[in-house]
């Protein structure tokens, strides 16, 4: 997770891949560092409205883009520039979760299939010529380098759009502890606000929908009938 | 063999028909169904404000104008017939009761209902609702001989929940063994039995003079 660029040229030792047992004392770098990574990732989590799943891809996007903007500490030179003793490619920075499409397989696909699935940019894979994407409809995670992208617009809605449509605005019927909860708020509100409070009984409630469907029975025993059938 | 031409009592659709006619009545009538709870209607305008509470074939009406009232009563009458025995008195085993201080709410029909199909007409009080020496929890003692019984048993408890926060706690230690109740199980519900005779008309009441303000309590861990 740590950026190991980063680390061979911050430290005054020639990379400390590896830390000498009981140091207390070399802990604080990283912990700065890991403060730093943290911060850039969780800005980007906050301005895309990704789920807080998506950390792992936050934080890779971070260490990425953390090794590619300047910084005094180094003579405002990029950590990558004194690694590779190169620019580092401008063109790869997206903004983290903008809306892509990424080209479907052709072999994978016929005539009549999409040619583009929609996708929000997660990250870049090291070792990989291509993009993190998570697709928006098959919630699937996938890395294509032929893609197209729409910087600044963030598919992603934001979470509080998202509650509205999980929570349906109408519960299910009503089950018989609730209704005596119901009745319980209704007498206390009756009572503080001196309502009148009324009851009244429906005859024979069952006998007033209007019947639609064939219904048959057979008759009751003692009933006669002048039609047999 | 014969047709039928209406609904009948015991027919599977009978009582969404009727709910489906009742609710179409009352949403032509200006009524609003809440979300919370379908089975409430509300009817608010500038001058009055009318609450309705359908439970099958009982209707409680609250609110603060009485030609509203009337105003439903007669439309509802005009559409089914209904019965109006006027101030709520009893609603699905709750005992209303009002006076100038407030409204009391209390199960002590049912309550001594309960009392009496359990056998329990001359036994001895009991003045809290639980041994606090005795610990429920699944032990290894004989499972007790009519499950069916005490689940039935605590199905009542639990109702009688309603009205009676005393027993709540107790309710609910003891539903937690429905499954496989035994015999200290059994004597822990009679204890609550026990309890309630002592004072079957225990109930809430709704003072008139307190505020309407939400309070939260919380325990500390």
């Amino acid at each position: 997770m740590v950026s190991p660029v980063y680390f061979q040229f911050d430290h005054p030792y020639p990379s400390p891949s590896h830390f000498v047992v009981e140091t207390p004392q070399l802990n604080a770098r990283v912990e700065r560092k890991h403060q730093h990574i943290l911060n850039v990732a969780r800005a980007l989590l906050f301005q895309s409205h990704l789920p807080k799943q998506f950390w792992c891809y936050a934080v890779n996007h971070a260490v990425f883009l953390i090794n590619r903007v300047s910084t005094p500490l180094l003579g405002h030179k990029t950590p990558y520039q004194l690694l590779y003793d190169s620019l580092p490619d401008i063109k790869l920075f997206k903004v983290f979760c903008s809306l892509c499409y990424a080209s479907t397989i052709m072999s994978h696909r016929s005539k009549h299939d999409p040619r583009a699935r929609k996708c929000c940019f997660l990250c870049y894979k090291s070792g990989f010529k291509g993009s993190v994407l998570f697709d928006l409809h098959s919630r699937e995670i996938f890395i294509s380098r032929n893609v197209i992208f729409h910087d600044h617009i963030l598919p992603y809605p934001s979470s509080s759009k998202k509650n509205l449509e999980y929570f349906p605005s109408s519960s299910p019927q009503s089950s018989d502890s609730s209704i005596v909860t119901t009745v319980r708020h209704i007498i206390a509100l009756a009572s503080i606000h001196h309502w009148f409070i009324h009851q009244l009984y429906v005859n024979n409630a069952f006998l007033h929908g209007e019947l639609q469907d064939n219904v048959y029975m057979q008759l009751p025993p003692g009933v006669k009938s002048s039609k047999p059938n | 063999m014969c047709k039928l031409i209406k609904y009948l009592y015991g027919l599977k659709q009978a009582s969404r028909k009727w709910y489906e006619k009742l609710t179409s009545l009352l949403l032509a009538q200006g009524f609003k169904q809440a979300n919370s709870d379908h089975s409430l209607f509300i009817k608010s305008s500038s001058s009055s404000f009318t609450i309705l509470l359908v439970y099958v074939d009982d209707i409680i009406l609250a609110g603060n104008s009485l030609d509203e009232f009337q105003n439903i009563k007669t439309i509802l009458h005009n559409s089914f017939k209904i019965k109006d025995p006027g101030q709520l008195k009893y609603f699905l085993g709750l005992e209303v009761a009002h006076s100038k201080q407030g409204i009391s709410l209390c199960q002590r029909k049912y309550c001594l209902d309960l009392l009496a199909d359990s056998g329990f007409r001359n036994s001895k009080l009991v003045s809290t609702p639980s041994d606090p020496s005795i610990k429920l929890h699944n032990d290894s003692s004989p499972l007790y001989e009519d499950i069916s019984s005490y689940r039935r048993l605590i199905g009542r408890l639990l109702y009688l929940n309603t009205t009676r926060p005393d027993i709540i706690f107790v309710t609910q230690q003891l539903s937690q063994f429905l499954t496989k109740p035994t015999q200290t199980h059994y004597t822990a519900a009679m204890r609550v039995l026990r309890y309630l005779k002592s004072c079957p008309g225990k109930g809430l009441f709704f003072p008139r003079d307190s505020t309407l303000k939400l309070l939260g309590f919380s325990d500390a861990d």
